[in-house]
């Protein structure tokens, strides 16, 4: 029988090679050890030798041509003896089964497969690509530059496009897995062969050469974060004593560096019971829900897309940390004055800031892309609309997070961010009262300060800096007329969050303020 | 003229040789399938330096070598497939597949292994036939290393220990002309290798690395010299390998037309010639090995594609010996065949050192010349 | 109990066990008949002769290999560096052979022998010859490495490494070879990978090993004078790490203070803080605290030397800095 004469590997990085000279012609008698053909590899011009005795008795890759590693480029036999049909010669070779892991990029059952179509590396930066569509399913006919597929890359969608023509025989890398540049994503059958018996195309993949993107399947819930905001500084060993023993570490006093509370400060907090305020589940904090507001969702955790990663990488170089971004808008604010001023001939107590946490919670679920936070390496997209309100203490700041804003009445809204203010200020706040959410507004128009830039609080992917509401001279229809401004500034994670998704944000809580009927719907 | 050596003799060397060409062709081979990676030194050509001298030396004796190391083992008589397993990367390997190509163990064929760092292995030779001194045996050592690690400060500083304790060690300097791409010539002062034997007043030659009888002939001798408690022999067997330093190497730095001339050279067909003009074989007897040792190899590639890959739990094995924990025996492990040629070594308490290693008077003698003492 | 000098233990580890099994043979320069240049192997070579006894040439990688050698065909080498500074050359032979024996040859073989001589800083001996190097073997996971403080240790250490089936690393205190204290006679054994409360208390575990150890006892003696409790803990041997008694002990004290005589970066101690960052980080009131050999070479100048290395009283303000008591 004859016995193909495959592709050798000539280097530890070889994928392919061209065949430079064949230096046997068929009907050549062949010796073990004698070189038959000069190859190009990736590192050098090489020999490729015989392994066996015979007779040269079929050229298939010619001068020039490609080959991957382990397809077929002759065959070689005894005298006289027929080549058998290409397809059914290398049993051998093809498909390892234990598939050692150096074999697998070479081996996926190129020999008999035909022409690879490989990742192509389009861009500078490229090391792999996603492929997001096929454009060509197995069977279909391709003509060079035919569009094969659309592939995600780190910095666009671009086509791949067919070098050779022939029938797409089989598809090696499915829709929404990666590949590596380089590596074979589907195999074209030459002009006029049948494709061979099109194999389903996802279910054939082989084994490691590729890493498929993990499948954004079943968003496994995830865990609020732990504090962060206006954080306890307390040893690790103080903090475990105080949970066993159910202390609330905000009330004991540190005496560590930077008030860092440790484990003596918990043994004499325990012996003096300045504790016994904050006995286990004391008392219940209350929180004037007016309404249920049912089961809240879980924020879900997407995987990060490629550009969203070079993105972030590339910000965080060039401003390490959390990269902020800044956007200003003045706010006309006479209508959302005037309800407060309603509110107060109904005797109910509502702040400017309220109808503000209210009109950006409904903006947050507005604009789902600016309510996100960055998890790791996940994005987690929250289906809450939660908003931090930055309370000025005594000794430094903290942000308890009204939950569902967008769900409650301005009473309750004003009800709970007065309970947790005063709260705040006695530090008497549970930790998961001032975690989570995505955005936090920072009022300071109390103070008098007409605009300002407020610090992100992390996790969260933004923070709103409100000003103080004033009568300022704004030209309207032609005309100067006096109206009564604030102007807020939006600081954003750059590294989730884009400009054109915070002003549109930004846009969205203007039009709210500006027609606070529209909190109504 | 009769042959000096036995037909059932000079028929076992061009069986291993052949043995080892088939062996070396079908790794190359099946690297290029993917099968075996990494660095793969092969050893074609070169065949009648690791035959000629098993041949010459007791199966009993040490014998270890540097990377270059498939021929080796298996003309000990190492299972030629559990060294394809081991290039493969597998369980079934000598070395679990832990090893590759360039360390191949065999210790059941007294076989101490190939070395990956260039001169390496030659100070750990000193040691093991110092060991048998030591012990009162009377068994050498056969150290083999490239024509490059005779430039390591390992090489100079062993052949200075191994000549002033005269240790029962034959260093065979597998001269194949090339350090990698470099002609050794090129980075030598004195290339002629052997020549170096004088430096530490050791006995030192140049042998035909080309000729399997003559590399016979020398280590023969080289044993007997040994043994006889003369201290180290430095051969230089001048060779060629027809491949490139491992797989990777287009050989560029020599001519196609030096590696034709040598190829006339080869020793395969060298003994072959030889036999058949002595009349102790026909070309039927030769077909007939040639068939027998490429069914071997056949199965061999076989054997070792078959095998499964080391098990993960094979991580946490054979860095730390625990307490109590027994050596391997690999052909015991994968072919559950029963060892008996495993070495033993005689217990601390039975152990009677009686080797005066610097004799009193030898060194006060030393002294005296120095004039330390008078 | 007899009162033995450092070297005086060292010596008596191997002459028994010498005795006990012809195996063992000490090879090294000039241990013979100058009887050593630490005088660790005086009077041996009288005793075993000149084949156990074995004058080396100064070629610390050419004996470093012939005894791994020996030791892969049955017998059990002591290799005798006349500094770890000089094994440098001979790294090669340790670290890819020695080390890499068992894994190489799947099992097959071992290598039984103790590389051992002093490390640490001499005394006004400049860079080459003052540097602690045991970070660079403890890194290896062929090798076991070992140093001890006390004579007591050395001898049950010593033993212990040379029954030992796997290559050993022994750093002995090129200034502790004339330390004296009490030494139990004979069969005294001291297990590999064990550490020693050397000193008990409550406060903070000052974790140490050779030369370092008797800084940190002086320390603790000192802050118990301030009512400051300090709990030694002589690691004894650098790997395997004795988890256990490190965990142990920073779980009763809550706060740690390591002392090595070499470098910071990627010494032992920055392994021993991640190991208690990692598994007692619930224990911990103080972040840990690192006393080390600053980052430069070693000067010749004695004021230099001096400032270069840890001594009582860098430890005394580590040990107060996670006590919170800067400046108290």
């Amino acid at each position: 029988m004859a016995t193909p004469i495959q592709m050798p590997s000539l280097s530890p990085t070889m994928k392919e090679g061209k065949i430079v000279k064949w230096l046997k012609k068929v009907g050549d008698k062949i010796s073990s050890g004698d070189a038959i053909a000069e190859v190009e590899t990736d590192k050098s011009n090489l020999e490729i030798e015989a392994y066996d005795d015979g007779v040269l008795q079929q050229i298939v890759v010619g001068e020039g041509e490609m080959a991957t590693v382990g397809a077929p480029i002759a065959y070689l036999g005894a005298k006289g003896e027929k080549v058998a049909a290409p397809s059914a010669a290398p049993a051998k070779p093809a498909a390892p089964a234990p598939a050692p892991v150096a074999a697998a990029p070479a081996a996926p059952a190129a020999s008999s497969e035909g022409i690879a179509v490989l990742m192509p590396s389009l861009s500078p930066t490229m090391k792999e690509g996603k492929i997001v569509k096929w454009l060509k399913k197995v069977g279909d006919k391709v003509s060079s530059g035919d569009a094969l597929a659309e592939v995600e890359t780190d910095k666009s969608n671009l086509e791949i496009e067919a070098y050779d023509d022939g029938t797409l025989a089989r598809i090696v890398v499915g829709e929404g897995e990666m590949a590596t540049v380089g590596a074979p994503i589907a195999y074209l059958a030459g002009k006029g062969a049948p494709a061979s018996a099109p194999k389903p195309a996802v279910a054939a993949a082989p084994t490691a050469a590729q890493t498929p993107a993990q499948a954004p399947s079943a968003p496994k819930p995830v865990v609020a974060p732990a504090a962060t905001g206006g954080r306890v500084r307390a040893s690790p060993l103080a903090k475990r004593m105080a949970q066993d023993r159910g202390l609330d570490l905000s009330r004991v006093r540190g005496s560590g560096p930077l008030g860092r509370v440790v484990k003596r400060d918990i043994e004499l907090a325990l012996t003096q019971g300045t504790a016994q305020a904050a006995a286990p589940a004391a008392k219940k904090p209350a929180t004037p829900v007016t309404r249920s507001v049912g089961a809240r969702p879980e924020p879900v955790a997407m995987p990060i897309s490629t550009m969203r990663k070079v993105i972030s990488q590339r910000l965080g170089e060039v401003k390490p940390g959390v990269p902020h971004f800044y956007l200003t808008i003045e706010v006309e604010m006479d209508a959302a004055t005037k309800v407060r001023e309603d509110a107060k001939a109904i005797d109910v107590k509502v702040s400017v800031n309220d109808i503000i946490v209210k009109a950006a919670a409904i903006a947050l679920r507005r604009s789902p892309k600016i309510n996100v936070a960055l998890s790791g390496d996940q994005i987690l997209q929250y289906g809450t609309a939660d908003v931090g309100i930055a309370v000025a203490i005594e000794d430094g700041l903290i942000t308890p997070v009204i939950r569902d804003a967008d769900l409650k009445g301005l009473q309750a809204i004003s009800a709970e961010s007065r309970d947790l203010a005063e709260r705040a200020r006695k530090k008497a706040l549970k930790p998961e009262e001032y975690s989570g959410g995505s955005l936090t507004v920072s009022n300071l128009g109390m103070y008098g300060i007409d605009q300002f830039i407020a610090v992100i609080n992390p996790p969260q992917s933004a923070i709103l800096a409100v000003g103080a509401v004033a009568d300022k001279v704004v030209v309207r229809e032609g005309q100067m007329v006096i109206r009564k401004m604030m102007t807020v500034t939006l600081s954003g994670d750059h590294r989730v969050i884009d400009g054109a998704t915070g002003a549109e944000y930004l846009r969205e809580l203007k039009g709210l303020l500006e027609h606070p009927t529209r909190l109504l719907f | 003229m009769a042959s000096a050596y036995s037909k059932e003799q000079l028929l076992t060397m061009y069986r291993k040789m052949y043995l080892l060409r088939r062996f070396e062709e079908r790794a190359g081979q099946q690297y290029g399938l993917g099968k075996i990676a990494g660095f793969c030194h092969l050893y074609i050509g070169q065949e009648a330096v690791a035959v000629g001298a098993n041949e010459a030396i007791r199966s009993d004796d040490y014998m270890l070598s540097a990377y270059r190391d498939h021929g080796q083992p298996l003309a000990r008589g190492s299972d030629a497939g559990m060294v394809m397993a081991e290039l493969f990367g597998r369980g079934t390997g000598y070395s679990k597949g832990k090893g590759g190509s360039m360390h191949i163990f065999d210790i059941e064929h007294h076989f101490y292994g190939g070395y990956g760092i260039v001169g390496g292995q030659i100070p750990l030779a000193a040691g093991m036939a110092f060991a048998s001194r030591y012990r009162n045996e009377d068994r050498v050592t056969v150290c083999f290393f490239g024509d490059a690690a005779a430039n390591q400060g390992a090489f100079h500083e062993t052949l200075n220990m191994a000549a002033k304790w005269k240790l029962p060690v034959i260093y065979i300097c597998e001269n194949n002309r090339y350090g990698m791409g470099t002609a050794i010539a090129r980075t030598s002062a004195v290339p002629e290798i052997h020549k170096r034997a004088s430096a530490y007043g050791i006995r030192g030659a140049a042998v035909d690395g080309m000729d399997v009888l003559k590399m016979y002939d020398a280590v023969k001798d080289a044993a007997a010299y040994c043994r006889a408690g003369n201290g180290p022999v430095l051969l230089e067997a001048n060779t060629y390998r027809f491949r490139g330093h491992s797989m990777a190497d287009p050989a560029n730095y020599r001519t196609k037309q030096e590696v034709e001339d040598e190829r006339k050279n080869d020793p395969l067909p060298k003994l072959r010639a030889y036999i058949l003009a002595q009349k102790l074989a026909t070309d039927a007897d030769f077909e007939a090995i040639e068939d027998a040792e490429k069914a071997v190899v056949d199965a061999a590639v076989k054997f070792a594609d078959e095998s499964p890959e080391p098990s993960l739990d094979e991580l946490w094995r054979d860095t730390i010996v625990e307490p109590g924990e027994e050596d391997v025996r690999p052909r015991e492990r994968v072919l559950g065949v029963k060892v008996t040629q495993w070495p033993s070594y005689p217990s601390g308490q039975e152990l009677k050192v009686t080797w005066d290693l610097e004799p009193r008077e030898q060194a006060e003698q030393a002294d005296r010349k120095a004039g330390l003492i008078r | 109990m007899p009162e033995l000098m450092y070297r005086e233990a060292l010596n008596q580890a191997l002459a028994e066990e010498m005795e006990r099994d012809a195996n063992v043979f000490l090879i090294g320069e000039e241990v013979g008949r100058y009887n050593g240049a630490f005088k660790v192997s005086q009077g041996l070579l009288d005793r075993f002769g000149s084949a156990r006894i074995i004058d080396a040439p100064i070629s610390e990688l050419g004996f470093a290999g012939m005894s791994a050698g020996a030791a892969m065909v049955g017998l059990r080498p002591v290799v005798e560096m006349m500094t770890w500074n000089f094994a440098i050359l001979a790294m090669d032979q340790i670290v890819n052979n020695a080390a890499k024996l068992r894994h190489m040859s799947g099992g097959q073989l071992r290598c039984p022998i103790v590389f051992r001589g002093p490390g640490g800083a001499g005394g006004r001996l400049s860079s080459q010859h003052s540097q602690a190097l045991e970070a660079n073997y403890a890194h290896f996971p062929g090798l076991k490495v070992i140093a001890p403080a006390t004579p007591a240790d050395a001898k049950g250490l010593l033993k212990s490494a040379i029954r030992d089936e796997n290559p050993v690393i022994m750093f002995e205190g090129e200034r502790l070879y004339a330390v004296k204290g009490e030494v139990p006679e004979g069969e005294h054994i001291v297990p590999i990978g064990k550490a020693d409360v050397k000193r008990e208390g409550t406060d903070v575990t000052l974790i140490t090993w050779s030369r370092m150890y008797y800084f940190c006892m002086e320390a603790a003696e000192a802050l118990a004078k301030e009512g400051i409790s300090v709990e030694v803990l002589d690691l004894r041997t650098l790997r395997p790490l004795d988890e256990e008694a490190i965990l142990a002990s920073v779980r009763k004290t809550n706060r740690a203070v390591i002392c090595e005589e070499g470098w910071a970066l990627a010494g032992i101690g920055a392994s021993v803080v991640d190991l208690i960052q990692s598994k007692a980080f619930d224990d911990l009131d103080a972040p840990v605290a690192r006393v080390t050999g600053l980052d430069v070479n070693m000067s010749y100048a004695a004021n230099l030397e001096n400032a270069t290395q840890p001594d009582a009283p860098k430890i005394i303000a580590a040990v107060k800095k996670v006590l919170y008591r800067e400046g108290a």
